[in-house]
């Protein structure tokens, strides 16, 4: 097994870091769309069909679990979580890009 | 562990409990599947400090109105308790947590009970973080994407989100892999087989989907071997299932008196005569595409109780992604099969989890032969597994130098089908009128 040390190594890994920064970017602009503008066709337990954004699918709901909310502290667990998993996730898609380049040793490029 | 990844697994299982206190108080009471029956088991157990039979305990009266999220309560008062033939271990688990939260609702105990499950979810992420670096210790892509995969697939994080013994039999099953695969890694002991004998036993007490650890245990240990010395082998094996014998046998005792055999088949076929069949055969059901397509969409949906649908588009979508991982693994691997011979412990290690996930699959189908409500959910135990080749699959799909580019595209997908899922159809199904 060999590596690149030294100045050759560098234009590698700044290719790299570009191309990974490149992709949490894109990915974030992605996310950012799919749960802030993008509509999706929902079903009602009726059947009914309706475009509607994640936001208000989400608010809705939120409405209901704190009109509904059996513990009083329910709905503040509810809230706090759904704020951390949103944020979570745009967190989680930076953190996977910059996870280190694969370098497996021999047995695992093979397969 | 790289400190990348390590950062990574700390941020995911944060994340991971958010996201699973988000999914147990954003669905209804008791709409979970069996929600209302495994509740009864827990209170049964909690208030009265036995364990119920399914011929002396009914489904509880007073949750009468969510009937529509267990099997076949038509009557209000008489009803069995269908999950009774489960084993102990879950509800005596669970018991001192309903006795804490006992002054609350039923609604309000069973949000807490729910609640009570994600630490289930979160041992499986970590086993499966733990069986994807002891395979291949540095390698990134498959470091990120394989715990991603297990925490954001939607019904196995339901299963950790919910009242139900399902994601402590899937986390502890996959502790066993994780053991089967060191002891192949490290050689067969004495000591080791014990282990994964009480690992297999304490498995089984937990659900009976479990059982297939007692078929792969005596592969793992032969695989384990280091020489040919059968006789050694032979000597692990029957440790490992005395070990299991000892921590299940008293249980499996119990059912064999109150049910005829462990797993109470006759008893469930008695109580539930029109969900029962005899009009097909394992091979008929085995090579059945209509079969394989309801066990797949049960994988990714049909949430309250297959109530809730997902668009037959995302799930070809993610039957498609599926099959080209699954092509891409076996290409690979005839491609390399030279090459593979000199992997060592590795090749008998993967051949363990792809018998592991055939075997989950079968299992399923030979016990549609008998009961038509066989689940996809049976299979979930091998969850772990399956992502595990499903990525290493993908990963000869991408080319060295884009896999991390890749194992962030994997991580957006897990989380888009999870937003797509609870946005477009569980969220409005529940909320929507």
């Amino acid at each position: 097994m060999s590596s690149r040390i030294g100045t050759s190594a560098e234009p590698q890994r700044v290719a790299r870091l570009t191309r990974s920064v490149g992709a949490a970017l894109a990915l974030t602009v992605l996310l950012v769309a799919l749960i802030g503008a993008a509509g999706f066709r929902t079903v009602a337990s009726d059947g009914t069909r309706r475009v509607r954004s994640a936001p208000f699918v989400w608010t809705v709901a939120t409405a209901h679990i704190r009109r509904d909310a059996p513990m009083p502290a329910m709905y503040a667990v509810y809230a706090a979580s759904l704020a951390v998993t949103t944020a979570g996730c745009f967190l989680l898609v930076w953190l996977a890009a910059a996870v280190g380049r694969d370098d497996d040793e021999r047995v695992s490029t093979l397969l | 562990m790289p400190y990348g990844l390590r950062r990574f697994l700390i941020a995911l299982l944060a994340v991971y409990v958010a996201k699973q206190l988000v999914v147990a108080f954003v669905s209804p009471p008791f709409t979970g599947h069996d929600e209302v029956a495994h509740f009864a088991m827990i209170r049964i157990v909690a208030t009265e400090h036995r364990m119920p039979t399914l011929w002396a305990d009914t489904l509880p009266a007073d949750l009468y109105r969510y009937r529509a999220f267990a099997i076949e309560w038509r009557d209000r008062d008489h009803s069995p308790l269908y999950t009774a033939v489960h084993p102990p271990l879950y509800y005596v688990a669970m018991a001192p947590v309903y006795l804490a939260a006992s002054h609350l609702s039923p609604e309000g105990i069973q949000y807490v009970l729910r609640c009570a499950s994600i630490p289930c979810g979160v041992a499986l992420i970590v086993f499966a973080s733990l069986l994807t670096t002891t395979l291949f210790p540095r390698d990134a892509f498959l470091g990120v994407t394989v715990p991603t995969a297990v925490a954001f697939q939607p019904q196995v994080s339901y299963e950790a989100a919910m009242v139900n013994n399902d994601a402590l039999a899937i986390a502890l099953y996959t502790g066993i892999l994780l053991l089967m695969v060191l002891t192949i890694r490290d050689g067969a002991t004495i000591r080791r087989a014990a282990l994964l004998g009480i690992a297999t036993g304490v498995a089984l007490l937990a659900k009976g989907t479990t059982a297939m650890a007692l078929v792969l245990m005596p592969m793992a240990l032969i695989a384990a071997q280091r020489s040919r010395r059968w006789r050694c082998a032979a000597i692990h094996i029957g440790v490992a299932y005395a070990a299991a014998m000892a921590i299940v046998g008293p249980w499996w005792w119990f059912a064999i008196r109150t049910y005829g055999d462990p797993m109470a088949f006759a008893a469930i076929a008695a109580t539930q005569s029109d969900l029962t069949r005899n009009d097909t055969t394992f091979l008929r059901l085995l090579f059945s595409g209509g079969f394989l397509v309801d066990r797949w969409v049960e994988t990714w949906g049909e949430f309250g109780w297959k109530l809730i649908h997902i668009s037959g588009a995302l799930m070809t979508l993610l039957g498609v992604a599926a099959a080209a991982c699954i092509a891409a693994l076996i290409a690979v691997a005839m491609d390399n099969r030279r090459l593979a011979a000199s992997y060592g412990w590795r090749v008998p290690a993967l051949a363990l989890l792809a018998a592991a996930c055939a075997l989950g699959y079968l299992s399923i189908v030979q016990f549609g032969v008998r009961f038509m409500l066989t689940q996809a959910r049976y299979f979930f135990p091998m969850a772990a597994a399956a992502a595990l080749l499903l990525m290493l699959g993908l990963r000869a799909w991408i080319p060295e130098r884009w896999r991390s580019v890749g194992q962030a595209v994997v991580v957006f997908a897990a989380i888009a089908v999870n937003v797509a899922i609870y946005t477009a159809y569980v969220l409005p199904y529940w909320y929507f009128r």
